[in-house]
């Protein structure tokens, strides 16, 4: 079998392969499920017509872009968990007779709201932002009870919910919480969500880098950090995050000057000098003081 | 080979500042010293001497001619080498100091210093040090990711329109 390319459905190009078939009848090929035998125009625009019909063209070529815009390292994986996500959402779907409750819908409705947002890495800023309207759309929906709109309450559930995801401590975020919750009864207008969402995220990838960090810091035989080492880089951290009032450039290079190889070292090597050993580091304690570094540059919201 | 003392002019010290002279207060922290060799033979520096008062670290620059058609550059032999393992404590404030020429291939110059080369490495790293590289590359991603987010912003508000709670429930049943 050719491996061939998934053709996108499109009336084009089906206009295209009736002109094909009409040609060249000798090869047969398997596409998109059809079998291989030359067959006449007629039985393929009824083929055509019925993948249209059951909507099966517009969900493959909405799944299609969705793998575009995200992609993944693993499409297959991808596609067969975002189907599985579209059979939940479908009515049609074999469920008990009697309408799952309210908190359930709720999870569900997190869930889903989770996979959005988790399809593009933040860096990808356009696809991270049309996730992000479309999870903000889902989590506003109406349900019986429930009035349309995103509630403070849904919206801290799912911080705390990425967060925990994230497997970032509860004291290391805890702090960025408080400064961009919103109140339980409060709205949460689109921006405010889309600016959480981000700091968010990226809140997660700098504690991992965090981690690494300390990893690197560590003695191997204690599994602990060195708390004068610990303690200059986080120092030095710290002073190149200094709001000077120079322009971006200069402050840019200021900070890449600070933070090279030779500065850091140098930092490391004089606190060593400088000062006694004292009790070691903890993961956790170095990883709250790095948070906390980031947090105080994140807006509260109000 | 015997040892020669090379004479050299020693300028006086110019102090490195940063800002209006006449507003910032308080001595600066870097001091410069030119050293100067009027009209030498070429010579292969061996030791430098001098004695130290209360500086902590010391960086050694030098200018060289490799001929005369390239232009002169700096090169930095020493960088911030300590001479005070704590500046706020005596050791070391009033030393004596030798740094030796290591066993580099040796350079000659017509009027300035070949360089020496110190006996530890430019930072002299202790034990066990973690890679600066490694150390470097995280910590400037950590920078990059900060900065990103304090340059975003939301220009929207959430419409409150209380200040520090007064709004709140609890309170609102008082009055």
């Amino acid at each position: 079998m050719a491996a061939l390319p998934v053709p996108l459905p499109s009336a084009k190009m089906a206009a295209v392969e009736k002109r094909r078939q009409a040609v060249a009848q000798a090869t047969s090929f398997t596409d998109s499920g059809r079998p291989g035998v030359p067959r006449t125009a007629a039985t393929a625009e009824s083929e055509e017509d019925f993948l249209r019909q059951v909507g099966v063209t517009e969900m493959l070529r909405a799944a299609l872009l969705k793998v575009l815009e995200a992609r993944p390292e693993e499409p297959i994986a991808f596609l067969a968990h975002y189907f599985e996500n579209m059979g939940l959402r479908s009515p049609a779907n074999g469920g008990a007779g009697e309408p799952p409750g309210q908190l359930l819908l709720q999870q569900q409705r997190l869930g889903r709201a989770l996979w959005h947002l988790r399809l593009a890495h933040h860096s990808q800023r356009t696809a991270f932002n049309n996730n992000v309207g479309v999870a903000y759309e889902c989590l506003s929906a109406s349900g019986r009870k429930k009035k349309p709109g995103l509630d403070g309450r849904t919206y801290s559930e799912l911080l705390k919910r990425i967060c925990r995801d994230g497997e970032a401590p509860e004291e290391v975020v805890a702090p960025l919480l408080r400064k961009i919750q919103c109140r339980d009864h409060e709205a949460v207008p689109l921006a405010v969500f889309r600016a959480g969402m981000l700091t968010c995220f990226v809140l997660l990838e700098f504690v991992a880098r965090a981690g690494a960090l300390y990893r690197l810091l560590e003695d191997p035989g204690l599994a602990m950090a060195d708390r004068r080492l610990g303690q200059a880089v986080l120092d030095t951290l710290e002073g190149a995050l200094q709001a000077s009032d120079d322009t971006a450039p200069a402050r840019y290079l200021e900070a890449g000057s600070r933070l090279g190889p030779d500065s850091l070292a140098l930092a490391m090597d004089r606190a060593l000098v400088a000062r006694r050993p004292s009790a070691p580091m903890t993961r956790e304690e170095f990883l709250e003081k790095a948070a906390a570094l980031f947090i105080a540059k994140v807006k509260p919201v109000g | 080979m015997s040892r020669v003392s090379v004479p050299c002019h020693v300028k006086g010290t110019v102090a490195l500042q940063v800002g209006d002279v006449r507003t910032s207060q308080g001595r600066p922290g870097v001091l410069v010293i030119d050293v100067t060799f009027p009209s030498v033979a070429p010579f292969e520096l061996q030791e430098i001497m001098f004695k130290n008062y209360y500086t902590a670290f010391l960086t050694i620059r030098v200018r060289q001619h490799t001929s005369t058609h390239t232009p002169a550059k700096w090169v930095t032999c020493l960088r911030d080498y300590c001479l005070m393992p704590d500046p706020h404590s005596e050791e070391g404030a009033q030393e004596y100091v030798s740094l030796f020429k290591h066993q580099s291939p040796s350079m000659t110059f017509p009027k300035w210093l070949s360089h020496p080369v110190p006996c530890e490495q430019p930072t002299p790293l202790l034990e066990g040090l973690p890679d600066p590289s490694r150390v470097s590359s995280e910590v400037q991603q950590m920078w990059a990711l900060t900065e990103m987010i304090r340059a975003s912003h939301t220009s929207t508000r959430i419409g409150r329109f209380d200040v520090d709670g007064c709004y709140d429930l609890n309170l609102l049943s008082y009055t």
